[in-house]
Formats: structure tokens, C-alpha cells, sequence
């Protein structure tokens, strides 16, 4: 009942629809060694990663960085224009924006990257499971994958946060956590198929068969070259899938849904900046900015490793 | 080949089942009800009332026998907020600006993207290409809403050329379109164009392309004959998903540009806990993705000889 | 890709970053409206406007261009739950339905006074209106009104619009606590709404006391006497509606489904509700009150972004919007902008409801540390930009024997707060509060303030962003303790306000769960209070009661602040009105020629 031919490309509107025909290389030490040494000819995806290395710095030490706490509200400082004293500004509520971008840094992260965990271990345990689990699995885990793929899934996200923000979880994280959750929830789709897609291909390749006419087990077929020749398409796209959970989380903050205050985060910065963008263009020009340098960053980074992994797309 | 095509049909009726009972149990997780208002000054027995017409007082796998006895009519309930009015009355009307808004911005990202993307690989490293590769960043690292705001600022407030919010006689009215489609369009634009730019760059150095110089044919000939059409398979197979998620992501847009479609809807439906509504739009929009997924897999199949569906 | 290549798209990142700046920093000072310039000195040098016998005033537009299109942004721009009189509940209902149906009564928007509408005269004991005993109302009706289908409008219509809201099936009954004077009200909040025989026994209840004495008087019986009976009679819930015409429509009356069929007694009637998006009201042509409407039709549009509404305003799609709170220091400093704003006090104070039966708030000294410890000037002139004005008292200052004064306790002190703390929890273990709040960016400035004053006094404050539906439910089931709310006066007699807070209300408009024996005696004493010094006496005495056992921690008067274009004129101003249109119906209002 298999509908889709191995390797067939996914479908999706992100980056992982261009890698859809990226054939896994055989594993051996040097192909990291190799695609380390590409990626680091490439400057723009080297500028990409220190600019992400930067902002994970930052983020990890707001409190040192960041010039004033990100809650303390200056009064009568309202929607002020930048000065030496607030480089960035301030926002509607009188806090430094400078500040606030630092450790909104710190929750728009933590949202791309642990949505990316959540997918990944979905992803992988649902695309391994359906490519190595036998067909009645297989059959299984792909039907459950169309449902959640046909579920809208902005608006998905949407309910199931609502949901989960009458919960004892929506405290956790200041209500990040019922956000990464979401995201996450619905966001595994595509990598699922696509490890699935990659590992029913591998499964046909010379290395295998001749891995399982030695007579190794299934499970050291999986681990030992599956997996690992998997790896380098999963990295890419989730490369890829951190700053689109960061737009996610930001344009669910437009509408509403997102962090608590007086916690930060660039979506919801920007969100409050608009409420009085006639006024005064900063508190939203700030915000808009950290994410428009995330986004390519994390783009030029992504195109790196795309490249470095898999030589034969240059 | 139609073997096929039927079961993945007859499949979309299981999946759409299952999103009902999903949607239901979610939406009604939620807290709050339709007939709780946000002010004061309300009625208890009015709400109790009202609840009690809606079958709101019942068990919820009684509301659910309800809805589902409905739905198989194709009714899709009455509408919460606007008692009075059923969903098929209220979906009647707002489907149009969602097809308008995602068809017009389909064509938009498609024009734009494929264009820019031809004109920068055959114009390699020169100043087009700069600008559409620029364009290509940029459009791809604005969230819409922000693109809304700063043209509804420029175009609509300060030079008021264009109107900041959906005029009431929108439908027939082009002015209304140009702000949504261009703030939601930006980014699949700029996809389009980066995944055509790459492609044509992989055809033009194919081999064939290389035998056609070499025969001597024109070079537009062979930009258009050989290179273009070949290089937009993949572009072409990738618009699907985007056309879908267009029109099921644009809610944000409608709601930034007060536009009555279903996306708008939707969001609202939420915020009222407007049951019927949720369940509908919901299920409508699933439907679109499970259409443009098989329209896709089928897609693939007409391009690629090499996949085959049994 | 070519290195050089990439290294442009770099390049072309940060132009486009410089490019988002200058996008942006063109928006900053893109207010200044030309064109509405020269409209509002075109307008504005137009002598005042004459009425012409029936027609419209001599500087009016032709009649063709009589149209408005507003968003009401002050009221919420929301869209109607009902037009039904006798269902609505909200300001951004009452809006609309005052231009579809008349009241016996209204105010007069300077003094507050109460003016015939429906009725002929205002009835008093002087001139025969109310018996001697204080219980009996006789209203003569204002002869030859007609409804909107050309029928006449007999007092037999306003019996059964005032027995209608008691109906609580059919009606939403929101205002249906203040018609509760009437006698047979009590018996008929206790019927069974589903018994079949339910409309019968309510209509019966009212046989001897809401009676139709001829085609043109109309008998009110009241259970008690009552000093703000008269006022209940300005409220849309004992308009008149026309028996056959709810009858036909079902349970259609007063939604979109049904709207455009409503026979209605006001200036206007509904043209079409598309829903989710307008309502057009157009002119009624049997109307015989006062003068026709001079604008032809108007539209609400509903939008609840107050910066899209305002946004729309000045692409020229609405004559009137919202001013949001951020926006108002630059506006006000507008040349042109500043002549086309209409400022003006809500009758009414914004408060922050607390629920009073459940830790802290249980603690009324807490209470009063948390109201001590908020510093309301900072509030009114950071977080709203002076578009609300710092006020401790839960009365606004136009409300009859409202006294500020006995509010003092109330008032910001950090002294006193520290003080008050120390007497609510003398060990310093105190609870963490939670303010839910909607999610719009002025309100949670008011919350992330609201929160760094109170931690002053070691209260620590957990904000959650919610939607209204939540913010409900949650108070409503002793969830989140707080609810930033207020109270707008429907009219200006004092039992309008302090009735909310008394046992009887909870579940209804008493959010905080108030209750006071003490309190709720001298409430009903007051009402039933005739003599004005008599009543003023009760009236402090219970103002004193709530000074020291708060209910609710006031913080601010809200002005409402709307641009309406230079060219819609006949707009009078009162400090008695909550709905934007400070003369009750737009029918004075109309498009200058421009």
C-alpha cells in the first residue's frame, strides 16, 4: 500500500523539498572530514554560523550581556527613540529594547531549536519505524502521518496551544512550553517522510545487502549504516526548520498566543511595537530585524551544509 | 494508475473523519463556551437558554452524534456568534475572498518568482541577478505580517493609494488585492525564485544544452526550448503545496486586512469557541491539503515516468 | 552559486534591513494628512448649520452623499451579539439599537435630566404621572408616532416591549437587572423558562401592573417605591417592539439572519447586517418624533484593531475611528489632525475587579495594599498616554452623591500599602496573584506596570495572556482572581452603579463575587429613598462601607477619543454618554458639503 515511490520528494514549501533527491553517501570517516572542509570554504555559511554562535552567546548569558534586565520598566521613558543610554530604544511598556531583544533571543531560540528536538525524535522514531518496522507498521504510521499532514497546521497549533495553556503545562516556560509542544506536534511530517524515503533507498544499496548477507542484525543495520547515512538530509532540513518555528512562534505572537509577559520574545516585540508603529518605527524595526538576521543566517548556514554534505547539488 | 487514484480518494474520507473527532475533542477542550461573553452585564438563564438549543447542556459524544448526523447531510450546524445564520450560509460567502486572495497570490509568487529566478541564472552575476537574488532574501526573511504593516503604512496611510482595510464591495474591486497579495505572496515568491534559479543553473550544465550550443541553435531557442522548460518541472511540482498553503496560511493576512474570508473566520471562530465554525473551517482546509498532496503525488508521476503508483 | 554571488546576497541583507528602516521611519511621519487639511478649513469655514422645514441643513451635502461609514472603535468595534432591544447587553450593541428603537425617556445630553422620547411628557406627582403612594407611573404617549412600517404606535407596543424583557427565552435580558422595580419582576425571575406554558405566566405576572389604558397611556405598577425608575425606562430593554413583526421573525428578531425585516420606531432602519462585517442603517421614512435622519445610511463596520480601524480612517475608509492610546500625543500635536478629534470623559471608571472570596483577595486589607501600592498617575500618563485620567474612586464624578473624598483610603500611598501589607499578612508569606489580560500591547503595559508597582510592596504578580472567552471562564470559576473591567453608567442616577455590587448581582454584573450584608441594606434603602438629602445621606454611608471593605480597586476614568472627519458635523457632546454618538441617534448628524 506503499503511495509513494522511495525517495520520492516530499511536500512541503520549506528547503527540505530541494534536498528530496540528496542520496546518501556511503559512511565513511572522511565524508564529515570532507563536508567540514567544504563548509568551511564557504563564507557566507561560516558568517551564518558565527552570527547564530553570537546570538546563542548572548542568549545563554542575557544576564551578563543585556545592559538592564529585560522586565525593568524605565517610567516616563515610553516608546523613546534610541539614545546612548537605550541604543535600541524603548518599548510601549518603558523597558529597554536592547534588553529585550538579548533574552528574546533566549525564547525565540529555545523555540527553533527544541521544536526542532521534538521533530526529530518524532520524525525519526515514526520515518525509522515506518521504513524498518515491517509493512502492517509501515501501513500504519503513514496513514497517522496524512492525517497530521492534512491537519492545517498553523491553525492546528493554534487550538492544540489553547488547549494546552488551560493545562498546568501552560505555566511551564512562561507558556513556551505549550508552544514548542505544538509546533513540534505538527511539524514532524515532513522529516518522517523523508527519513522514510531515505532509509527504503538505502535499504536497496550495496552496502546493506551485503551488511545483511554477513548476517548483522536488523537493530546494528539500523544503527550502524541507516542511520548515520540519514543524518546528513535530517541536519539540513532541520537547519532549515529552525527559523520557520521561529516565524511559527512569531506569527502566532501576532495574533496573540505566545509568551507570558513580562518575558521577551521578537514576535511578540513586534507585535507590541505595531500598536504604535504611527508613533514611532523603532519598537518594531528592532525585533523585525533580530529575526530577519536569524532567518538568513540560519538560511546561509543551511545552504552550506547542504552543499558541504552532498557535493554532487554544486 | 486509477486503482490508485481511487483508494488515496476513498483514504481522504478516513482522514477527514479522523480530524473531525480530533478538532471536536480539542475545541472542546478548550476552555470557555460560546455563550460565556467577555463583559458584563449577560444573563444566566439567557446563556442556559441558548446552550440548551444548541444541544451545548448534552454529553459531548452526544454533540458529537449531532454534528456528525449534520455533517453527513452536508449541514455544517449553525453558526454560534450569528445565531440565526448556518456555517453553509457564512462558508458561502467567505470561501470567495480566501480563493480570490490564494489564487491571485499563487499567480503573483508564480510570475514573480519564475521570472526573477530565469532572468538571474541566465543573467549570471550580473545586476538583475544581484537584485532577485537580494529580493529572494529579503522576501524570504519578512514575516507577511511585518510586509503588511509596512505597506499598509506606505501605500495605504501615508499615500492613501490603497485601502488599509477590505473594502465591502472587495470582490470587484482589484485595489482591495494588490496590499494582501504582495505581503503574502513576498515570501513563496522569493522560494520560487531560488528554486528555479538553482534548477536552471543544474540544466545549464547538462550535457544536452551543451549538444544544442554546439549544433548552433539560438540562444534564446535554447533558453526557452531546452533550459526553461526543463529546469520548471521541479518548480512546477513544488506550486501545489505552496498554492495549498496559501490559501490555508493566510489567515493571518486576512485578518491583518480585515478580509471576511475563511481564514478570518477561523481565527475568530476560535476566539468565540464558535464550535461549528472551528469544526468546518477545519475541515474545509484539510480537505485543500489532502487534495493538493494527491494532486501533487499524481503530478509526479505525469513529469517523472520513473515513479510508478500501484 | 559563485562566491561573489553569495557575497552580494549579504550585501543585499543589509540593504534590505536599511530599506525596512526607511519603510518604516516613512511611516513614523506619514500623519500629516493633506488632503483633510483643506477639507477641515472648507468645513470649518461653513456658518453653523440651519435646519430647513424637512429637509437637510443648509451646508449639507446633497442627499445622495449623506452616508457614513464608522467602526464605533470606542465601543470595541465589535460586532453585535443581537439587535434584538430587549437582547442587548453590551455599549457596542446599544450603539446601533438606539437608532432603531425609541425609549420612553431619554437624557438630555448636558444635564443629564430626563426628556420624553416615546412619551409625551416626563410624569411627575405634579402633573398626575405617579400617585401619591410613589407606585403608580401613568405615561401619556407622544401621539402620532409611527413605526417604521407606517402603523401607529400604541401603548399596547410598549406593553408588551417591557413585558418582553422579562421573557428570559427569547431575550438576552443583559440589562435585565435594572427593570426589576416593576411589580411581578421578582415572581417572574422565578418561573420555569421550560415549561411550555413559560410566555403565557410571564405575560400574566404583568396583567395589572404594565397595562395599556387606552391606545395612548400606558399604566406602570412598581413593588416598592424606587428614585431610579424613571431612569430604567431610558434603557433599550423597555423599548417597544412590534408584536407581529417579532412573531413573524422568530427567533430571527434582532440577528443578521433576520435584521433587515425588524419594524422599527427609530430615526433609522437596518439596511443589511452582512455578518463579520457591517451593518447598514438607513434612514426611516415614517419616522415623525423629530426630524428625519439626515444621513441617508450608515455603516458600522466591525473592527476590533483599533490600528487597522485607525489605519482605514486615514486611507479615507471610515469618517470616524478610534484613537489608539499610543498614537494620541502625536495626534494631539497634529495641526489638522488635532481639529478632527471629539474628546471626551466616559461616563464611567476602569477598575480592576478582584474576587473577593478566594486568597488574597479574601484579605480586604490586601486589598486596599495592592490598591495603595498602584500608582495611577504613572499609569494614566505612561501606559495610556493621558488618554485615561488617574482616578480612585469606583463612581465617576458626574454620578449623583458621589464622594471621592471617602475614597482616600483607595489612594496611592506606598506608606500606607506598606502598612496595610504588614496587617494582611503579618508574617510576609504572601500569596502570588495572577492578572489575566486580553492580548493587546496597551494592556499588557498596564499589566507588566501594574506588576513591577505591586512587587514594591513584596506582592508578587504572574501575567497571563488570554482572550476575553478565557478571562471569563477563569473568573467566573475562582480561577484567576482578577479581571480588568469598569463600569459605564447607563444613566446618571446612582443605583445604575452601586447596584452591581450587591449580593443579589453575583453571577451577573458583580464580577468580584462582593458581598456584604451591610452593603446590600443600605443599597436597597437608597433606591427606595425619594427625598434627594434623605437619599445622599444613605448614599455616603454606603460609599463609606465600601471604603473601607473594597470591592474592586479603581484606577482610572477612560476619555474616549475619536477623529471623525471634517466634514461630518451635528455632533453634540455630553458628559453623560458612553455610546459614540454623544446625541443618542445619529439623526442630527450629517455629511457637510466638501
Amino acid at each position: 500500500m506503499t503511495h509513494e515511490a522511495a525517495g520520492a520528494p516530499p511536500t512541503t514549501t520549506t528547503g527540505v523539498a530541494v534536498l528530496a533527491d540528496i542520496a546518501a553517501a556511503t559512511a565513511t570517516r572522511s565524508l564529515w572530514g570532507d563536508a567540514l572542509h567544504r563548509l568551511t570554504r564557504n563564507r557566507l555559511a561560516i558568517l551564518g554560523a558565527a552570527v547564530i554562535a553570537v546570538m546563542a552567546v548572548a542568549a545563554v548569558f542575557a544576564p551578563l550581556v543585556s545592559p538592564y534586565p529585560y522586565q525593568q520598566i524605565f517610567p516616563g521613558k515610553i516608546i523613546a527613540d534610541p539614545t546612548l543610554a537605550h541604543p535600541f530604544g524603548t518599548t510601549l511598556a518603558g523597558q529597554d529594547t536592547l534588553a529585550r531583544i538579548i533574552y528574546g533571543a533566549r525564547n525565540s531560540l529555545a523555540v527553533g531549536v527544541f521544536v526542532q528536538f521534538i521533530i526529530l525524535v518524532i520524525g525519526v522514531a515514526v520515518g525509522g519505524g515506518a521504513a524498518f518496522g515491517g509493512k502492517r507498521l509501515d501501513g500504519l504510521l503513514m496513514r497517522f502521518t496524512d492525517i497530521v499532514y492534512a491537519f492545517p497546521d498553523l491553525l492546528f497549533v493554534i487550538m492544540l496551544q489553547q488547549v494546552l495553556s488551560g493545562t498546568r503545562l501552560g505555566g511551564y516556560m512562561g507558556g513556551l512550553f505549550v508552544v514548542f509542544l505544538a509546533i513540534g506536534f505538527v511539524g514532524w511530517v515532513n522529516l518522517a517522510r523523508l527519513v522514510r524515503g531515505q532509509m527504503l533507498s538505502l535499504r536497496e544499496r550495496d552496502f546493506v545487502i551485503a551488511a545483511e548477507a554477513l548476517g548483522a542484525s536488523r537493530i546494528r543495520i539500523f544503527l550502524r549504516h541507516l542511520l548515520p547515512n540519514t543524518l546528513s538530509p535530517v541536519i539540513v532540513a532541520l537547519t532549515f526548520g529552525v527559523p520557520s518555528a521561529i516565524f511559527t512562534e512569531a506569527t502566532l505572537s501576532f495574533i496573540g498566543i505566545g509568551v507570558r509577559p513580562p518575558l521577551a520574545d521578537w514576535g511578540n516585540m513586534i507585535y507590541d511595537g505595531y500598536g504604535a508603529v504611527l508613533a514611532t518605527p523603532w519598537p518594531i524595526f528592532f525585533p523585525a530585524l533580530a529575526l530577519a538576521i536569524t532567518f538568513m543566517s540560519f538560511q546561509f548556514l543551511g545552504d552550506g551544509l547542504r552543499d558541504a554534505l552532498d557535493p554532487r547539488t554544486r | 494508475m486509477t486503482g490508485y487514484l481511487i483508494r488515496r480518494l476513498l483514504w481522504i474520507i478516513p482522514v477527514l473523519w479522523s480530524i473531525t473527532l480530533i478538532t471536536f475533542l480539542l475545541m472542546h477542550a478548550v476552555k470557555g463556551g460560546p455563550f460565556e461573553s467577555g463583559e458584563t452585564k449577560a444573563s444566566t438563564a439567557a446563556r442556559d437558554a441558548l446552550k440548551a438549543k444548541y444541544h451545548l447542556d448534552q454529553p459531548i459524544w452526544v454533540q458529537y452524534r449531532y454534528y456528525m448526523e449534520g455533517l453527513v447531510q452536508g449541514d455544517f450546524g449553525p453558526d454560534l456568534a450569528t445565531q440565526g445564520l448556518s456555517v453553509n450560509e457564512l462558508l458561502s460567502r467567505s470561501w470567495k475572498p480566501t480563493v480570490v486572495l490564494g489564487v491571485l497570490t499563487t499567480i503573483y509568487a508564480t510570475a514573480l518568482g519564475i521570472s526573477l529566478g530565469i532572468l538571474a541564472a541566465t543573467r549570471r552575476n550580473s545586476v538583475i541577478d544581484y537584485l532577485s537574488v537580494g529580493f529572494a532574501t529579503i522576501g524570504a526573511s519578512t514575516p507577511n505580517f511585518v510586509l503588511g504593516i509596512m505597506l499598509v503604512l506606505v501605500f495605504a496611510v501615508k499615500y492613501k493609494l490603497l485601502p488599509a482595510i477590505y473594502p465591502s464591495d472587495g470582490l470587484t474591486d482589484w485595489h482591495a488585492w494588490v496590499l494582501p497579495v504582495i505581503a503574502l505572496g513576498s515570501l513563496p515568491a522569493a522560494y520560487i525564485a531560488r528554486l528555479t534559479r538553482a534548477s536552471m543553473l543544474e540544466v545549464m550544465t547538462q550535457d544536452y544544452i551543451r549538444t544544442a550550443r554546439a549544433k548552433g541553435l539560438r540562444e534564446g531557442a535554447i533558453v526557452l526550448r531546452h533550459i526553461v522548460r526543463n529546469a520548471l518541472i521541479p518548480v512546477i511540482t513544488a506550486i501545489g503545496p505552496i498554492a495549498a498553503t496559501l490559501v490555508t496560511g493566510s489567515f493571518i493576512i486576512e485578518y491583518f486586512f480585515s478580509i471576511p474570508g475563511i481564514g478570518r473566520a477561523y481565527v475568530q471562530a476560535i476566539l468565540a469557541r464558535d464550535y461549528p465554525l472551528i469544526m468546518a473551517t477545519t475541515l474545509l482546509y484539510a480537505l485543500v491539503v489532502a487534495v493538493a498532496n494527491l494532486t501533487v503525488d499524481m503530478l509526479y508521476a505525469v513529469i517523472d515516468p520513473r515513479i510508478r503508483y500501484s | 552559486m559563485s562566491k561573489g554571488n553569495r557575497w552580494f546576497l549579504l550585501f543585499s541583507a543589509l540593504a534590505s534591513v536599511t530599506l525596512v528602516a526607511a519603510v518604516a521611519c516613512g511611516g513614523g511621519t506619514s500623519s500629516t494628512d493633506k488632503t483633510s487639511t483643506a477639507a477641515a478649513g472648507g468645513g470649518g469655514t461653513t456658518p453653523a448649520a440651519t435646519t430647513a422645514a424637512g429637509g437637510l441643513p443648509s451646508d449639507a451635502a446633497p442627499d445622495a452623499q449623506q452616508v457614513l461609514t464608522v467602526n464605533d472603535g470606542t465601543t470595541g468595534g465589535a460586532e453585535p451579539n443581537t439587535i434584538d432591544p430587549q437582547g442587548v447587553a453590551y455599549t457596542y450593541e446599544v450603539s446601533i439599537v438606539q437608532n432603531l428603537f425609541d425609549t420612553l425617556f431619554t437624557q438630555d445630553p448636558k444635564t443629564s435630566a430626563l426628556v420624553p422620547m416615546g412619551a409625551a411628557e416626563v410624569p411627575t406627582t405634579a402633573n398626575g404621572g405617579i400617585s401619591a403612594d410613589g407606585l403608580t407611573y401613568t405615561i401619556k404617549l407622544n401621539p402620532g408616532l409611527k413605526w417604521s412600517d407606517g402603523t401607529p404606535i400604541t401603548a399596547s407596543d410598549w406593553v408588551y416591549g417591557i413585558v418582553r424583557g422579562f421573557d428570559l427565552t427569547v431575550s438576552g435580558a443583559g440589562y435585565g437587572g435594572f427593570i426589576t422595580s416593576i411589580k411581578g419582576a421578582a415572581a417572574a425571575a422565578k418561573l420555569d423558562t421550560k415549561s411550555p406554558t413559560y410566555k403565557a405566566d410571564v405575560a400574566a405576572l404583568f396583567k395589572d401592573t404594565v397595562v395599556a389604558v387606552d391606545p395612548s397611556t400606558l399604566k406602570i405598577v412598581i413593588a416598592a417605591p424606587s428614585a431610579s425608575f424613571l431612569y430604567n425606562l431610558t434603557l433599550p430593554i423597555t423599548s417597544a417592539v412590534k408584536q407581529s413583526n417579532v412573531e413573524a421573525l422568530k427567533t430571527n428578531f434582532g440577528l443578521a439572519a433576520g435584521a433587515a425585516q425588524m419594524v422599527t420606531s427609530g430615526p433609522f432602519t437596518v439596511k443589511e447586517w452582512v455578518a463579520k462585517d457591517h451593518i447598514t442603517l438607513q434612514r426611516s421614512d415614517t419616522f415623525a418624533r423629530a426630524h428625519k435622519a439626515y444621513l441617508k445610511e450608515v455603516t458600522f463596520k466591525f473592527i476590533e484593531d483599533q490600528n487597522q480601524a485607525y489605519n482605514a480612517y486615514q486611507a479615507g475608509q471610515l469618517d470616524e475611528a478610534a484613537v489608539p492610546a499610543a498614537l494620541f500625543p502625536q495626534v494631539s500635536s497634529d495641526a489638522s489632525l488635532k481639529s478632527q478629534i471629539h474628546q471626551e470623559e466616559v461616563f464611567g471608571v476602569d477598575w480592576i475587579s478582584v474576587d473577593r472570596t478566594i486568597e488574597p483577595w479574601k484579605n480586604k486589607d490586601f486589598v486596599l495594599a495592592v490598591s495603595q501600592a498602584t500608582d495611577r498617575d504613572t499609569i494614566a500618563k505612561d501606559v495610556y498616554f493621558n488618554t485615561r485620567k488617574a482616578w480612585n474612586s469606583p463612581c465617576a464624578a458626574a454620578v449623583v452623591a458621589c464622594d471621592p473624598t471617602i475614597f482616600k483610603t483607595y489612594a496611592f500611598d506606598l506608606t500606607a500599602a506598606q502598612a496595610s501589607i504588614k496587617k494582611a499578612y503579618p508574617n510576609g508569606n504572601i500569596p502570588t496573584v495572577t492578572l489575566e489580560v486580553p492580548n493587546d500591547p496597551t494592556t499588557k503595559a498596564l499589566a507588566t506596570t501594574l506588576q513591577s508597582q505591586w512587587s514594591k510592596i513584596g506582592v508578587k504578580t504572574n501575567i497571563v495572556t488570554t482572550d476575553q472567552k478565557t478571562l471569563r471562564a477563569d473568573m467566573k470559576s475562582h480561577k484567576s482572581g482578577t479581571q480588568l473591567t469598569g463600569w459605564t453608567m447607563d444613566f446618571a442616577d446612582p443605583t445604575d452603579l452601586w447596584s452591581i455590587f450587591t449580593t443579589a448581582q453575583i453571577g451577573g454584573n458583580n464580577l468580584g463575587f462582593y458581598s456584604n450584608p451591610a452593603y446590600d441594606k443600605l443599597s436597597d434603602q437608597q433606591d427606595a429613598t425619594l427625598d434627594l438629602t434623605q437619599r445622599k445621606t444613605l448614599l455616603a454611608q454606603l460609599q463609606t462601607v465600601l471604603a473601607n471593605d473594597p470591592a474592586n480597586i479603581p484606577y482610572a476614568v477612560r476619555l474616549r477619543i475619536q477623529v471623525f472627519k471634517p466634514y461630518v458635523k451635528g455632533l453634540t457632546s455630553s458628559p453623560f454618554n458612553w455610546a459614540v454618538f454623544s446625541d443618542q441617534t445619529l439623526s442630527d448628524v450629517y455629511i457637510a458639503k466638501h
